[in-house]
């Protein structure tokens, strides 16, 4: 039997190294020999497999993206096409395995496959290398044998569950890289080098930024050597290279300078050297003793796979916010340093004198970049190979394979479905840290939604405004509550409820009385309501006489007695009511409240009254009568699936 | 059609009689209606397990729920039941002579599927916000109204002559209304069957709830359709004669039926959800057949609460979002009643109660007029 292997994938770098890493993986240990790759020449893969020797060919395919339904049709018909091309290459080049990681190239490739199954009887392999897989390998995924992730969570998204985790595949190339010399490249030993890499397109804020800084390297005292991988982008809205050398014209004379480089000495010792692309930037990778870098899926392993400490800059304004999320796990395990872009007005930036703190903090704190590193190796997942070869083989011998189970909801993904549960997360992170201030404040998610709600509150849309606001009463932010309460009569109803409610969730904050003052007069009751609630929990005490105070008071007894109130505001009231009011008027109140149908108001007096007798209000006996005249018998309940509870019971002995 | 099956037999005299009883419309009805239910409920939980091991479980979890406990791993999409057993109950026992019923059964399968296919995206998103989106779920019941309306209001359409297809019956009133222009009449139906549909499917909130209520309004369409399609007694209750509506009552018997089964398993506490694709197939079941006997205006007083409902639900959303505060303590009303404090199957009960003294009065209009 021959044992020959087809690879697909592409439209960008990132799906053809693993593709290509999986085939070195297998072909080390003898399970596949001959190589076929059906791509498409005009992109990046032509160039890079040029260089391996593996021999290429070409099939049609078309992206199914975009709303034009024109288009649509076009691309479905130039993808027919693409499938019957790969159809007959598969016929004859009679594989046993194909490979596919994803990408609009893999399509027909994957569609023949499937089609061919049940004749050729070969397997599909398919690789996803993000968190979120893209359509074209969510659909893949039910045509294939078994989908390698290289996250956990990305079993969540796709559609069929063979999924099994193997991390990143890094070539073999990669992993003995540590033995490069920086002689090699051309570097002093004891040069620091540092390496800056945006993405084979450039990354323009990225860019933009270390223009500004540069400067202030003049008196930096270190042998240093800048890399900077400035990309490839030729648009219209954004020439990499060129943009970057007029930046850098303005304030440096260039040593050297030609089409594709450029080259400034900074100070004696230290040289900038910017490309517009590196070709060996894996060697390069292996010498540098810092990193920056985007944070992709790909970038993170290849950094952690060496074992290099790195500052990520994650894109901003991904689907999800999934990318600076994915950074924040990381840099929570301390695996890497990490600095959020800030959008102003719509522009996206890098604040570039945060970036000079950190970068020469880092350049200078040899220990810290230790432990980056260190923590980043330990972090990469060593099994890859293993988990690839072993499954592999039991594919191709038809064994079954155990395959993950299903991985519970990621955090980003239940942020973006409901807002409520990032405050929530954000809400219990406060609670759980709230003896460890500094550990607090240096946690990640914070720092990145601190910086959000800044961005919330300024909005004109009063749906972000209103995530601001529950954010500030999530993160504590103290800072925004001027603002908030001089703009309180100007928000919609639902806000006003909101900032009150994000003040009861502050904590040592003595404010907002005049909130009170304007809530309890508010036309929409469930302003009332949050205003009388934050009233007893932050500012009532039985001390305190002031006639804010007692008009305050007033207000809520109307409140109480008032035949059209609704009842939500009147269970807040009385709950503060029972706190300052004689023993008779409470006896009198709780008998009038108990003869009330709504059953949510009769339990609210059952919890008045035990509170008015814990603040000595009444006494035993008073209770005991006031309690008598509360009826309660109702039909609102909550019911108890005894099965339901001993499931949950079972599943909790065994899952621990 | 399972009389073509009795024919084979016509040599014999018990065929004869067998046959003879098949012609009455209300033996027929009555057949349908306890082959539907007894199937339902004998193979009903076994059809449940069937759904709970293929995946096929409620996920409304996301939202801060508003019954105290979580529904969380109920099957969903039982509607598939009711649609698949009415389907096969209705072929075998329905004449197909007139295009009603032909219209009337393709619309009710496509809504259905049109459901099934939103119940599958919820369910494997994982959130109530998956499946088909507003937009989507609008255009796939539009291009079957349009096709529906366009066939109605043209001359292909052999049921009703040229002066009745296009005109009103009121209720209370003895005749019927002055034509009304076909354009006007052809946007009418499509604005019919997306409330009518739109505002079944809001309905469908809490146990039993949507089961018992389609009952009763099915129950009385059935009824107007027995009337309207007997001559006898349509010249008598001064009904215009529809020739197609006798087979609709053996259709919205099946229909009951599944339903009556299916509130065996539904009624609170429930352990299996009707889904999307029971409430669009019973929306558009209840339109079709309404559109059919022309009793589209008697949907106002027999369909009160849907409409209430769905009323509740637009103010609240469309309102409320504008100006930015609630209108309803909580939208749709089922869901207000719950946060009042009325436990959720008295809840239920008592639109019991309001849906069938609203039929009663629909019912009494056809001696009011």
């Amino acid at each position: 039997m021959n044992k020959n292997v087809i690879l697909t994938g592409g439209g960008t770098g990132g799906h053809v190294y693993p593709s290509l890493a999986i085939y070195e993986i297998l072909k080390n240990k003898d399970i596949v020999d001959k190589c076929l790759y059906i791509g498409s020449k005009s992109h990046i893969e032509g160039k890079i497999l040029a260089s391996y020797g593996i021999p290429i060919e070409m099939v049609k395919s078309a992206p199914f993206a975009g709303k034009n339904p024109l288009n649509l049709l076009k691309n479905s018909i130039i993808l027919l096409w693409g499938v019957f091309q790969s159809i007959i290459k598969i016929i004859s080049f009679k594989p046993i395995l194909i490979v596919a990681s994803g990408g609009y190239v893999s399509a027909p490739v994957v569609i023949a496959a499937y089609i061919l199954k049940p004749f050729l009887k070969h397997k599909i392999i398919i690789n996803e290398q993000n968190v979120v897989p893209g359509l074209m390998n969510k659909v893949a995924s039910v045509m294939s044998d078994v989908v390698f992730t290289s996250f956990r969570e990305s079993n969540y998204f796709l559609w069929s569950k063979k999924c099994k985790y193997a991390g990143y595949p890094v070539r073999k190339k990669n992993q003995n890289q540590k033995s490069t010399n920086k002689s090699e490249l051309g570097f002093n030993t004891n040069d620091f080098i540092l390496l800056i890499v945006g993405g084979s397109l450039g990354a323009k804020t990225i860019n933009e930024a270390i223009v500004k800084i540069l400067k202030s390297f003049v008196d930096f005292n270190k042998n240093l050597s800048i890399i900077h991988a400035i990309g490839l982008n030729t648009s219209n809205d954004y020439n990499a290279f060129d943009a970057t050398v007029d930046g850098l014209k303005k304030q440096w004379d260039f040593e050297k300078s030609d089409k594709n480089s450029v080259e400034i000495t900074i100070n004696s010792q230290i040289k900038y050297y910017g490309y517009r692309y590196i070709n060996n930037l894996t060697d390069y990778m292996a010498v540098a003793d810092l990193v920056i870098s985007r944070a992709g899926a790909g970038t993170i392993s290849e950094i952690q796979s060496m074992g290099k400490a790195a500052l990520l800059i994650p894109k901003k304004n991904l689907p999800g916010n999934h990318q600076e999320l994915n950074a924040i796990e990381l840099a929570d395990k301390n695996c890497c340093e990490l600095i959020f872009e800030s959008e102003i007005n719509k522009i996206v930036s890098i604040n570039s004198e945060k970036l000079e703190a950190v970068l020469k903090n880092m350049i200078n704190n040899k220990t810290l970049l230790e432990e980056l590193s260190q923590n980043a190796l330990d972090n990469f997942y060593k099994h890859t190979d293993e988990v690839i070869i072993n499954n592999t083989e039991r594919l191709l011998a038809n064994k079954p394979i155990v395959f993950d189970p299903q991985s519970s909801i990621p955090l980003f993904v239940s942020f973006q479905n409901q807002f409520d549960n990032l405050v929530g997360y954000l809400f219990k992170l406060r609670n759980s840290l709230q003896n460890d201030i500094q550990k607090y404040n240096k946690n990640f998610y914070v720092v990145f939604y601190k910086e959000k709600t800044n961005e919330f509150l300024k909005a004109s849309d009063f749906l972000k405004v209103n995530k601001g606001i529950k954010l500030t009463g999530a993160l504590n932010l103290h800072e925004h509550a001027p603002t908030l309460i001089k703009e309180f009569s100007n928000y919609k109803g639902f806000l006003r409820r909101n900032i009150l409610i994000a003040f009861k969730r502050f904590n040592g904050y003595n404010g907002g009385l005049e909130l009170v003052q304007k809530g309890i007069y508010d036309k929409y009751f469930e302003v009332r309501r949050e205003a009388v609630s934050y009233y007893r929990l932050n500012h009532f005490s039985k001390q305190n006489n002031t006639s804010e105070h007692l008009h305050i008071q007033k207000r809520t007894k109307e409140m109480l007695f008032s035949y059209s109130e609704f009842f939500e505001v009147k269970m807040e009231a009385l709950l503060v009511y029972v706190l300052y009011a004689d023993s008779d008027e409470i006896i009198k109140t709780v008998k009038k409240i108990g003869k009330t149908r709504n059953p949510k108001l009769r339990r609210t007096a059952i919890n008045a009254v035990v509170m008015a007798y814990k603040n000595d209000m009444i006494n035993k006996d008073e209770a005991i009568i006031c309690l008598n005249q509360i009826p309660y018998v109702s039909s609102e309940f909550e019911p108890n699936f005894n099965i339901k509870n001993s499931y949950n019971e079972a599943i909790n002995i065994i899952k621990n | 059609m399972i009389e073509y099956l009795f024919e084979f037999f016509s040599d014999y005299s018990w065929a004869a009689n067998i046959i003879n009883l098949f012609s009455y419309v209300t033996f027929r009805a009555g057949l349908a209606f306890f082959c539907a239910l007894l199937i339902m409920v004998i193979w009903g939980h076994k059809f449940l397990y069937f759904l709970y091991s293929k995946g096929l479980r409620d996920t409304s979890g996301d939202f801060i729920s508003l019954s105290a406990f979580s529904k969380k791993g109920t099957p969903t999409a039982g509607g598939i039941s009711i649609v698949l057993i009415t389907f096969v109950v209705a072929l075998l026992l329905c004449r197909f002579k007139h295009a009603s019923m032909y219209w009337t059964l393709i619309g009710f399968v496509y809504f259905g599927f049109v459901g099934f296919v939103d119940d599958i995206g919820k369910v494997r998103s994982k959130t109530s916000l998956g499946g088909l989106s507003q937009k989507s779920k609008t255009i796939f019941l539009l291009v079957f109204s349009v096709v529906f309306a366009l066939w109605f209001v043209s001359s292909h359409n052999s049921i009703f002559n040229e002066v009745n297809r296009t005109a009103f019956s009121i209720p209370f009133y003895k005749k019927l209304t002055q034509t009304v222009h076909p354009a006007i009449y052809f946007l009418f139906i499509i604005f019919f069957i997306f409330s009518v549909s739109n505002s079944v499917n809001i309905t469908d909130g809490q146990d039993g709830l949507l089961c018992g209520l389609s009952l009763i309004t099915i129950g009385v369409y059935v009824l107007f359709a027995f009337i309207i399609g007997n001559m006898v007694l349509s010249a008598h209750y001064l009904y215009p004669y529809i020739n197609g509506s006798a087979e609709l009552v053996v259709f919205g018997a099946t229909l009951m039926g599944a339903i009556v089964g299916f509130l065996w398993y539904n009624a609170f506490p429930a352990e299996v959800f009707m889904g999307d694709t029971g409430s669009l197939a019973i929306g558009g079941a209840i339109s079709i057949i309404a559109i059919f006997i022309k009793q589209e205006i008697l949907f106002l007083i027999v369909g009160g609460l849907f409409v209430f409902e769905i009323f509740t639900s637009l103010i609240q959303e469309k309102l409320g979002d504008r100006i930015g505060r609630r209108i309803f303590y909580r939208a749709p009303y089922h869901h207000q009643l719950t946060h009042l404090g009325i436990g959720e199957p008295k809840a239920t009960i008592r639109l019991f109660i309001i849906g069938l003294l609203l039929g009663a009065f629909a019912i009494i209009t056809i001696k009011i007029r």
